[in-house]
C-alpha cells in the first residue's frame, strides 16, 4: 500500500479495510504519537490519545472531502484534538469545546506543502520557532501544546486577552514565513 | 461582534485556542466569509509544522495492533452525519444527462465485480483498483461537464463518457460495452496544449474500463484511446500505434 497517497488510504478506511487503517498508522503514528507525547508527557495517556485519534479517523473517514494533500494533516488534528481532551481531563480542567467537523477547515494554499513537510528536519523546524521572540513563542506553546484557550493565557499570565491575540498572531504569521522559506527555498508567494 | 473583532479569531481558531463561544461565532462567520476563511488556510501551514517539529517518540510496539482491534470492535455504517448531501443522492437533487446515471451505475456494478474478485486476484492490485473506481464515482458525482463520444473505434456498441468535477479538479473517463473476451489492455494518450505528450494504461475490468485524469480536460489539446503497446512512456521505441478514439473536447 505504500504507492497509495493518504487520501486513497482514508477512502479505502472509509469503506472497512483494516489493512489501509494500519497503513495510515504506518505513516504517521510516530508522528502521532511524538505530538501526543510532547504534550501529555506521559507514555500511557499519549497512547491512549493516539489511539482515541486513530479510532476516529476509523470512524468518520467518510467525512473527509478535502482536497489532496490535507490528510495527514486532518489525522494530526484529531490527534491535537484528542491530547487537549486527555490533557484536560488528567489536570481536572474542564473539558473544552472543539472545533467539530475538521473537514470543514480549506486546504492548505500552499499544495507543494504537505510534500515537502514529510522530508523537512523537525530540528530545523523547532529551530524556526525558537527564531521567534520569545513572549509570542510562549503563547503560542501554552495553546497549542498546552491546550489553554487563548483566555486562559491571558489569566494565567495576567496580561489583556488582546495582548495574547496579538502575540498569537504575529508569532503564527513569523512561523509561517520562516517555515515557508525552509521548505520552498525562500519562496512566499501564493500558487 | 465587528468583522474586526471575529477576524481576530483565526488565529485561535487555528490553534483551536478559542473559548465555547467564540468558536461557535467564529465557525458560523467562516460559512460566509471568504476572507477568514482564506486566512485560516494561510494558518494551517504554521499550525502543521508546529505538529511535526515535536522530539521523535518511539510508540509502544504492540500499539498498531490495539488500534486496529479497537477498530474491528467499532460498529460500521453507523457514521455521523455529515453536513453535505452523501454522494449517492447528490445526481438525484439536480437533472444530469442520462449518461451520467448510466456511467455511475456501470461503475458501482464494478466496485461490487472488483469487490467480489479479491479471492483470486493480487489484493493490493485490487484495492487499487476498488478506490479508483471509488474516485471515479465521486468524480461522476459531483462533475459539472460531461463529454459522450462513440467507442465504435474499438469495437460496436461501445460508448464513452468523460466527467470532469472542478471541485476534485479531476476527470474520469470511462468506456463500456467491450468485448469481455478480448482481454486486451487500452491505453491513453493526453496532450497538453504545450505540445507535451502522456501516456497511461487504462483499468480494464471485463467489459468496462476506466482512467481518473488530474486537472482539467478543457486544457488538453487531444485526448486518445489506443491498444495498450507494454509501455507508459510517450518516447518509447514501438511503432506509434493507431489511434481507436480520438475524444472531441467539446463539451456537451
Ligand atoms: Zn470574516
Amino acid at each position: 500500500m505504500e504507492e497509495l497517497t493518504d487520501e486513497v488510504l482514508l477512502q479505502l478506511i472509509h469503506l472497512g479495510n483494516e489493512s489501509a487503517l494500519g497503513a495510515l498508522y504506518d505513516r504517521h503514528g510516530k508522528a502521532a504519537y511524538s505530538l501526543a507525547y510532547r504534550m501529555l508527557g506521559d507514555v500511557h495517556a499519549a497512547e491512549d490519545a493516539v489511539q482515541e485519534a486513530f479510532v476516529n479517523v476509523w470512524r468518520r473517514a467518510g467525512s473527509f472531502r478535502n482536497a489532496r494533500g490535507t490528510a495527514r494533516t486532518w489525522v494530526m488534528a484529531v490527534v491535537h484534538h484528542r491530547s487537549i481532551d486527555i490533557g484536560r481531563k488528567r489536570r481536572g480542567i474542564a473539558p473544552r469545546e472543539l472545533p467539530l467537523d475538521l473537514t470543514l477547515l480549506p486546504a492548505d494554499s500552499h499544495d507543494t506543502w504537505s510534500e515537502v513537510s514529510n522530508t523537512l528536519d523537525r530540528a530545523l523546524l523547532k529551530e524556526c520557532l525558537e527564531q521567534i521572540p520569545l513572549e509570542q513563542r510562549e503563547v503560542i506553546e501554552l495553546a497549542y501544546f498546552q491546550g489553554h484557550t487563548q483566555r486562559e493565557i491571558a489569566e494565567l499570565k495576567g496580561i489583556p486577552l488582546g495582548t495574547v491575540k496579538g502575540r498569537v498572531r504575529i508569532g503564527l504569521q513569523k512561523l509561517r514565513g520562516l517555515v515557508l522559506e525552509l521548505g520552498l527555498g525562500g519562496s512566499t508567494d501564493e500558487p | 461582534m465587528s468583522h474586526d473583532e471575529l477576524k481576530g479569531l483565526a488565529e485561535g481558531y487555528a490553534l483551536s485556542a478559542l473559548d465555547a463561544d467564540e468558536l461557535k461565532q467564529f465557525e458560523a462567520h467562516l460559512d460566509a466569509c471568504q476572507e477568514c476563511l482564506a486566512s485560516v488556510a494561510e494558518l494551517r501551514l504554521p499550525v502543521d509544522a508546529l505538529s511535526m517539529m515535536n522530539d521523535e517518540a518511539e510508540p509502544a510496539g504492540n500499539l498498531r495492533e490495539r488500534i486496529l482491534a479497537s477498530a474491528r470492535a467499532e460498529p460500521r455504517n453507523q457514521e455521523q452525519p455529515v453536513k453535505s448531501a452523501p454522494w449517492w443522492l447528490r445526481p438525484v437533487l439536480r437533472p444530469i444527462p442520462v449518461a451520467a446515471v448510466f456511467a455511475g451505475l456501470v461503475a458501482v456494478i464494478m466496485v461490487v465485480a472488483v469487490w467480489g474478485s479479491q479471492a483470486d486476484g493480487d489484493l493490493s492490485s485490487v484495492q487499487r483498483r476498488l478506490s479508483l473506481t471509488y474516485d471515479g464515482i465521486e468524480i461522476m458525482a459531483q462533475a459539472e461537464q460531461w463529454w459522450r463520444f462513440d467507442g465504435s473505434g474499438i469495437t460496436s456498441g461501445a460508448a464513452g463518457t468523460l466527467a470532469y468535477s472542478e471541485e476534485i479538479g479531476a476527470a474520469c473517463l470511462l468506456v463500456w460495452g467491450l468485448a469481455e473476451a478480448d482481454h486486451f489492455n487500452y491505453q491513453v494518450r493526453l496532450t497538453e496544449a504545450d505540445g507535451a505528450v502522456t501516456v497511461r494504461k487504462m483499468w480494464r475490468y471485463d467489459d468496462a474500463m476506466w482512467l481518473i485524469l488530474d486537472g482539467d480536460p478543457n486544457l488538453l489539446q487531444k485526448l486518445e484511446i489506443m491498444l495498450f503497446n507494454g509501455e507508459t512512456s510517450p518516447d518509447s521505441e514501438t511503432p506509434p500505434l493507431p489511434v481507436l478514439i480520438d475524444i472531441p473536447l467539446t463539451a456537451s
